[in-house]
């Protein structure tokens, strides 16, 4: 009798083993009379953090002082951040990329140097612009965002005026909105690639590719992510009104089925409600191990759940698509997740913002204890009959071998004018077989059917590792299957 | 008093008839308005709040023993409108002193003492003056009609920067920068952020810390502040000036640019045009509206224009005529003692552009910096009403001919200085 109670006390004391367990997420507070709508995070050279803001600051903050400073002010929505040096950043704010420069050493920028404003702007709110990033070339890249017919123009525009795409939900009336720009070492703009609604997220995979995410809404039937290559179209067609050699006619009347075949597809989908509702910006886990199991992995900001997101890129016949899976639900991250960045430390700085959305305000930080290992999926590989599974330790056998412990169902989101779209063709798809490797760290699948076109949306069940003491910390993954892995077959 | 006034008394008290609500005329009768001239230059009424988009008629009735008219200008443009009508000369008085410009929306004639004029005008949402245009009233006589549905977002009438002075200005203390306006009401309520200093702040509409007019100086009384004071900052840093915001500004491009200077004079400068577009005087910006939300709505003015750049939004009527080009590039600005020193490419040629206040504060000094080697070049200056010029090449005193300074090759540097 006391020996079962005392067994049953050591059951309740067993830890839940929740993500808290090895990550611990801080607020950081922020200075009096700032409204923390963060626009932009960056790290300097020597560890300070510089962080832009709604009301046009740029702000410095010291991790080991905790004092924050004022380094630029007057900026207009500034989106972005990028460091050069412990004296320079480069910003994006709506009407152009600025470098700021303190020229006298004082710790406040005196220059304000335009880099780039070779693009119109309407006056319209929902032009925002988004940026910049840097690849190892040096160049520069920012999105700009196409206008919204929630609100109007300015009598007054930048830029040369179209009405070809006023039309639409959302319009591209001044040049370039709905593209990715680039900036070249050499100053020169040019419009990178087109079709983008509101892609608040830019950055560079592990491999160096230029990754964008835009948000669901019309032309976007989910949230989703691209890999951005020049030249290319990605499917919001206002943008095509500044395309050279697009001819004079309203891209909104071509059908979607014309517009379907000239767009470059998404890698990866992110489920509507399920993962996201608006990505925001990726960073990828270049820490070497000191945020945990995830190095060469990329995270991406959401704004409107207590989350993050997390890829699990598969590179299949050369061509990259994938799946995501929640970082760190509901674990004490606010709303308004817009802005990550890696501190020199390992750690992961969240900047948050509303901006008239839902969302939240603020800076918090998300620290790698060091101490144990979570258990959860590092990999999903697509495979000739099924997925590949990859844990970051071995598995408990008998669970994992369960095909009862994962079920699939597959959808699509349509492509099509209309704001979002439903899960489409939703069939469940049988796993036949699970098998797992002799390092018990990987579970192959076989599914009785692989449809490309589809997301494949895995539910595991109750899996567990080191005798039931780790449960797998997220259990909803989606895999958006546009290739086969057979190169005959293409969708 | 008698009886008829007893009855216009009664009739100003449902001044603010805001609803249209409950009638069921297709065309709802005008919301009728009458304004008082009284003695001592002022209306009875210098704060009136109207429907948008509804047409409003005011009776202006005389009451004092000189003449009056009543104008209802732009936002912002009451001092343009008085200098001009001043400007008029002898063509004033027959032209009911009001000069023909965009800026004047409506306006009564000229109304003798126990006579009454009337005028119709439909409001936009915005803040409106109306003025006395007579010589020498409109400084003082003068009033803000509000077109809002928002009445209760609007500053405290004891602390509205848009009426004239005439209290003991020992009862409008100065309770914050009064160059930028800090909101303490957020009508979004946002409790989801957990730093309890950026909760929303109080709702109390008479707690909103309004500025009030500038012009005035508080009352000597110290400035130390309660410990449980809001902190009615809008920056994590007291403003200021000078101060640049990019912002949308009213009546310019998108890419336009708000300066304000000591001696609460600012100006508009034009990021896609490369110009001047337009100085104020009396205050710097409400960003209020600018800052809420997605940043739609445009950040206000405070005070009142003073100059307005008449080509300032094409960009083939650049005033500098330095190069062959007409083509003009913004790089952005330098900070010179928080100055911004704003440079420009006309073809391959880099200028740069500082503005200062005179030393009397009631003028701006335009430094113009050229390239090395400059070619001849022209710069225009427009005639405004109440603007004066002076011109310098070099520092040296130069001339304008039909409103041009020539500038000679290989000039470093030429000044404009407009007074008013």
């Amino acid at each position: 009798m006391l020996s079962t109670l005392l067994l049953t006390l050591n059951l309740l004391a067993t830890p839940a083993d929740t993500i808290t367990d090895y990550y611990e997420i801080e607020t950081i507070p922020t200075p009096a009379g700032l409204i923390a709508e963060t626009g932009g995070l960056a790290f300097l050279p020597d560890g300070r953090l510089a962080a832009c803001f709604h009301r046009g600051e740029v702000m410095l903050y010291d991790p080991k002082t905790k004092r924050w400073s004022l380094f630029a002010e007057g900026l207009h929505d500034p989106l972005g951040l990028v460091a050069i040096s412990n004296r320079e950043l480069l910003v994006v704010q709506r009407p152009e990329m600025t470098r700021l420069r303190d020229t006298n050493g004082d710790g406040v920028a005196d220059l304000y140097e335009t880099v780039s404003d070779q693009f119109g702007m309407s006056g319209n709110y929902h032009e925002f612009a988004f940026g910049p990033v840097r690849d190892k070339q040096g160049n520069l890249y920012m999105t700009l965002n196409a206008a919204s017919n929630g609100a109007g123009i300015r009598p007054e525009v930048r830029g040369t005026y179209d009405s070809l795409s006023r039309k639409g939900r959302m319009y591209a009336c001044v040049p370039y909105r709905g593209w990715v720009m680039q900036v070249r070492p050499d100053g020169t703009t040019r419009p990178y690639a087109s079709g983008f609604r509101s892609p608040n997220g830019l950055g560079f995979d592990a491999q160096g590719r230029l990754l964008v995410t835009d948000n669901q809404g019309d032309w976007l039937g989910t949230s989703k992510l691209y890999v951005v290559e020049p030249g290319k179209f990605y499917g919001h067609p206002a943008s095509l009104v500044w395309r050279e050699g697009f001819p004079d006619i309203e891209p909104m009347s071509l059908s979607a089925r014309q517009l379907d075949s000239m767009r470059t597809r998404e890698a990866i989908v992110f489920p509507h409600q399920k993962m996201a509702h608006s990505p925001t910006q990726l960073v990828t886990d270049n820490t070497g191990g000191r945020f945990g199991p995830f190095e060469g992995q990329t995270f991406v900001g959401e704004m409107d759940f207590s989350r993050l997101l997390r890829l699990l890129p598969d590179e299949v016949n050369g061509q990259l698509q994938g799946a995501c899976i929640p970082f760190f639900d509901k674990a004490g991250l606010q709303l308004g997740s817009n802005r990550l960045a890696f501190a020199p430390d390992g750690s992961l700085w969240v900047g948050q913002t509303d901006h008239g959305w839902v969302g939240a305000r603020g800076l918090q930080r998300i620290r790698y204890k060091g101490t144990g290992i979570p258990l959860d999926l590092t990999g999903m590989r697509l495979t000739k009959n099924g997925f590949d599974l990859t844990f970051t330790q071995p598995l408990d056998e008998a669970q994992a071998q369960q095909v009862a412990n994962y079920a699939f169902r597959r959808y699509y989101y349509k492509y099509h004018q209309a704001y979002g779209s439903p899960e489409t063709d939703i069939t469940p798809v049988p796993v036949t077989s699970a098998t797992l490797s002799p390092d018990r760290k990987t579970i192959s699948l076989a599914l009785a059917d692989l449809r490309p076109g589809y997301v494949y949306e895995l539910t595991m069940g109750p899996l567990t590792a080191s005798n039931g003491q780790k449960k797998v910390a997220n259990r909803l993954v989606c895999y958006t299957l546009n290739i086969l892995a057979d190169p005959r077959v293409r969708p | 008093m008698s009886v008829t006034s007893h009855c216009i008394v009664a009739l100003l008290t449902v001044i603010y008839l805001l609803s249209g609500k409950g009638y069921s005329q297709a065309t709802p009768p005008d919301t009728t308005i009458i304004i008082k001239a009284i003695a001592g230059l002022q209306y009875d009424q210098p704060r009136l709040i109207v429907k948008p988009k509804k047409r409003v008629r005011i009776i202006l009735q005389n009451y004092d023993d000189m003449a009056h008219n009543l104008v209802v200008t732009q936002p912002n443009t009451r001092l343009r409108v008085v200098n001009a009508a001043l400007r008029m000369g002898a063509d004033g008085a027959k032209n009911h002193y009001i000069p023909k410009l965009a800026e004047v929306l409506a306006h009564t004639e000229t109304v003798e003492p126990d006579d009454s004029d009337t005028l119709l005008l439909t409001l936009d949402e915005g803040a409106y003056p109306f003025v006395c245009t007579y010589p020498g009233h409109g400084s003082l006589m003068y009033g803000v009609i509000y077109a809002t549905r928002d009445p209760q977002k609007l500053p405290a009438p004891d602390a509205d920067p848009s009426l004239p002075v005439r209290a003991d200005p020992r009862v409008r203390p100065r309770t914050t920068d009064p160059r930028v306006r800090p909101r303490t009401t957020d009508p979004r309520v946002r409790p989801r952020t957990t730093d309890p200093r950026v909760r929303p702040r109080t709702t109390d509409p008479r707690v909103r810390p309004r500025t009030t007019d500038p012009r005035v100086r508080p009352a000597a009384h110290s400035h130390a502040r309660p410990s449980d004071r809001v902190d009615t900052r809008v920056h994590p840093y007291d403003l200021k000036l000078p101060a640049v915001y990019r912002t949308f500004m009213p009546d310019a491009g998108p890419a336009a640019i708000a300066v304000g200077l000591p001696g609460n004079i600012s100006y508009c400068w034009d990021a896609g045009t490369c110009q001047l577009r337009y100085v104020w005087v009396g205050g710097f910006v409400d960003m209020n509206d600018q800052w809420d939300g997605k940043g739609q709505k445009l950040t206000k003015l405070v005070g009142d224009i003073i100059y307005k750049n008449p080509t300032g939004n094409q960009l083939d009527a650049f005033p500098l005529r330095l190069a062959k080009t007409a083509s003009v590039r913004y790089r952005g600005y330098r900070l010179v003692n928080r100055f911004p020193a704003f440079r420009y490419e006309i073809g391959s040629m880099l200028v740069e552009e500082l503005m200062t206040p005179t030393p009397d504060k009631r003028g701006l000094v335009r430094h113009f910096t050229l390239p090395p080697n400059a070619p001849a070049s022209t710069f225009r200056v427009d005639a405004q009403p109440g603007i004066s010029y002076k011109v310098l090449v070099n520092n040296k005193p130069a001339l304008l001919k039909n409103g041009v300074l020539a500038i000679p090759p290989k000039a470093k540097q030429f000044t404009i200085i407009m007074s008013w």
